[in-house]
């Protein structure tokens, strides 16, 4: 059985202009152990759909849909039971390393809190648990970074200690939305490398939320593209990089910087922006920035579907071995 | 091992107290103050309700520092006898405010909805009364005193506290670190006095400061009217009143107990500063 699995999610927020729908059917799932990516620009519903899972929407936003984490609807239970959950069987880690620790209690303090809460482990059980998982994070010196201050540590080392918090319960799921993306080039692969090492040792499913697809390529089994709210394709990893099968996708890795030999340096950026969720038009939302549209995109929007064993995409004409198909 | 690391803490931690002016002198001022006022179970310099008609209106001298009111009595001994009530006034109108005030506050900024709608439209009712009219209409139910008087000004601070609890408890509700407490399972109630208290403690020290030194203010202005401390029990605020009088006669008998006021409500200030700089860990290295 899949360890979370992601059915025809929807949220949509409350305006006094009625719904407006932010995230549309998304589904996926996520195996014990596996790397799912989610790649896609700002404001394109990966967070959403991360906080969706926890149940932890702002206000005035609510999905539908299904999320079954090992079978159990998350949509469906009550906060007690999700309170167990959280920070206990399913993790998550912040992309601002600045801001999601609480500046006014010590890094000891809290990387104790979620094993005193969860696992009922007493003041001194949990300190010594703590330190085992600060050394685990490869925090330098932990014994004296125990009683330090958040802003007594660097970004690279607070984001350590937000992994630790993360991992202190042994989740069987981590959700990291962006968990490099604060930090400079050396500290995101250390930080890459430690997620990678974590998850190995526990069977760990990772759900990493991004928009570096260099970081992708390096870390994940496989990837679901977002655009607009929704998936518009998901791809073994390699796969993906080699052949996108989306216009979209294969716009993202057009307008990644090479160094390659032979490449002439010359970054293809995708022209016009997303429509905003309120204006969102008919037919397929990347119609209007996509150089092979057809008269079909203007009319209906593309559902998902496979196009090759193990790959969808949510497009009339995609690329599929390079060239533009039929559908 | 925790020795150690506390032991490398403290030396930074007490570096940045003796270096906060403002929380040493305020801390030494209001030490005095409440000194003087222990002390003066023990002991005064004379009897302070004992009259002496032959010393009246006596200018400050070495035998009378301050000099001596109309009936005779030693103007520091009533000083130091009247800052028991005063103090107690304070400290118990501040305790009625800001207990009950930032619970309240913080409730709201917790729950939001109708409970919010709900606390913050009985704080505007209280707001609607001021701690004058207030401990009138308290005075007239249970008679005048030092009780009614320390009950009606705390009631008085319930509403202040509540509304800055409130306005900065929602900022730090919206904050990452709230939410990463979340994803971390923690309960709103958890939350609440675990993350969002102690990131607003410095702003209820400051206002806990501004409020003891209005209350002692408030308790002068009730006294004055009759209706805080009753004769012969010595206040400040009754002093005051009670020798506006002969202003022109004997000065010196305003010039002190206002002095007194104005000193007590600087020093309480100036801890308050100082405190919050101290509890916010973020200045403890930078000072």
């Amino acid at each position: 059985m899949a360890l979370l699995q992601v059915q025809d999610i929807s949220i949509s927020i409350d305006r006094p202009e009625g719904k407006v729908g932010l995230v549309r059917d998304v589904s996926f799932d996520i195996q014990p152990g596996e790397i799912v990516g989610m790649l896609g620009e700002s404001g394109c519903g990966k967070s959403l759909t991360a906080l969706a899972i926890l149940g932890l929407l702002p206000e005035g936003m609510t999905a539908t849909g299904e999320i079954l984490f090992k079978g159990a609807n998350l949509l469906t239970l009550d906060e007690p039971s999700l309170c167990r959950l959280r920070g206990n069987r399913i993790g998550l880690i912040f992309q601002e390393p600045m801001t999601t620790l609480n500046p006014m209690m010590t890094i000891g303090d809290q990387v104790m809190e979620p094993l005193r809460l969860h696992r009922g482990l007493g003041r001194h059980d949990a300190r010594a648990e703590a330190l085992r998982l600060l050394e685990r994070i490869r925090l330098p010196s932990p014994r004296q970074k125990f009683d330090s201050y958040p802003h007594q540590l660097s970004g690279g080392q607070r984001q350590r200690v937000v992994i630790a918090m993360a991992i202190a319960c042994k989740p069987e799921l981590l959700i990291a939305d962006e968990p490099t993306t604060a930090l400079d080039t050396t500290m995101q692969m250390q930080i890459l490398d430690l997620l990678l090492d974590l998850t190995d040792e526990t069977d760990t499913g990772l759900l990493l939320i991004t928009h570096d697809l260099g970081v992708m390529a390096e870390m994940t089994d496989r990837i679901l593209v977002m655009y607009g709210g929704s998936i518009v394709e998901t791809s073994p990893t390699a796969d993906l990089i080699a052949s996108p099968a989306h216009p979209y996708s294969r716009g993202l890795l057009r307008a990644i910087p090479q160094r390659a030999p032979g490449s002439d340096g010359w970054l293809e950026p995708i022209p016009g922006t997303v429509p905003a969720p309120a204006a969102r038009p008919q037919g397929c939302l990347f119609r209007a920035r996509c150089p092979i549209a057809i008269a079909e995109c203007a009319a209906h929007r593309p559902e998902l579907r496979d196009i090759l064993p193990g790959r969808s995409a949510a497009c009339w004409v995609p690329i599929i071995h390079g060239r533009t198909g039929d559908a | 091992m925790t020795a150690a690391s506390t032991s490398t803490a403290s030396p930074a931690r007490k570096i940045g107290w003796l270096r906060s002016p403002s929380l040493v002198a305020g801390g030494i001022i209001s030490a005095t103050i409440t000194s003087a006022a222990l002390l003066s179970f023990l002991w005064t310099p004379y009897p302070p309700l004992a009259m002496n008609m032959a010393q009246r209106f006596q200018p400050p001298s070495l035998q009378h520092v301050f000099g001596t009111d109309q009936f005779g009595r030693d103007v520091l001994s009533l000083l130091m006898t009247g800052a028991q009530s005063s103090l107690a006034v304070g400290v118990v109108a501040v305790a009625i405010g800001l207990v009950i005030g930032s619970a309240l506050g913080l409730i709201a900024s917790a729950r939001g909805g109708w409970i919010d709608e709900i606390i913050m439209r009985m704080c505007d009712f209280l707001f609607a009364f001021p701690a004058v009219l207030c401990a009138v209409m308290l005075a007239a139910a249970l008679g005048a005193g030092m009780g009614n008087a320390m009950v009606a000004i705390g009631v008085y601070n319930i509403p202040i506290f509540a509304r800055i609890v409130r306005g900065a408890a929602a900022g730090v509700w919206v904050r990452e670190f709230v939410l990463a407490a979340r994803t971390s399972g923690k309960s709103s109630t958890h939350i609440a006095i675990e993350h969002v208290l102690p990131n607003i403690l410095d702003i209820i020290v400051v206002q806990a400061t501004i409020s003891f030194a209005t209350a002692i203010l408030a308790e002068a202005a009730l006294s004055y009217l009759g209706l805080g401390t009753q004769p012969p029990t010595p206040s400040w605020g009754r002093m005051l009143h009670e020798s506006q009088v002969f202003l022109s006669r004997a000065p010196y008998l305003s010039i002190f107990p206002g002095l007194t006021i104005v000193t007590m409500v600087l020093g309480i200030n100036l801890l308050g500063d100082g405190l919050r700089d101290l509890l916010d860990p973020r200045y403890a290295r930078e000072r």
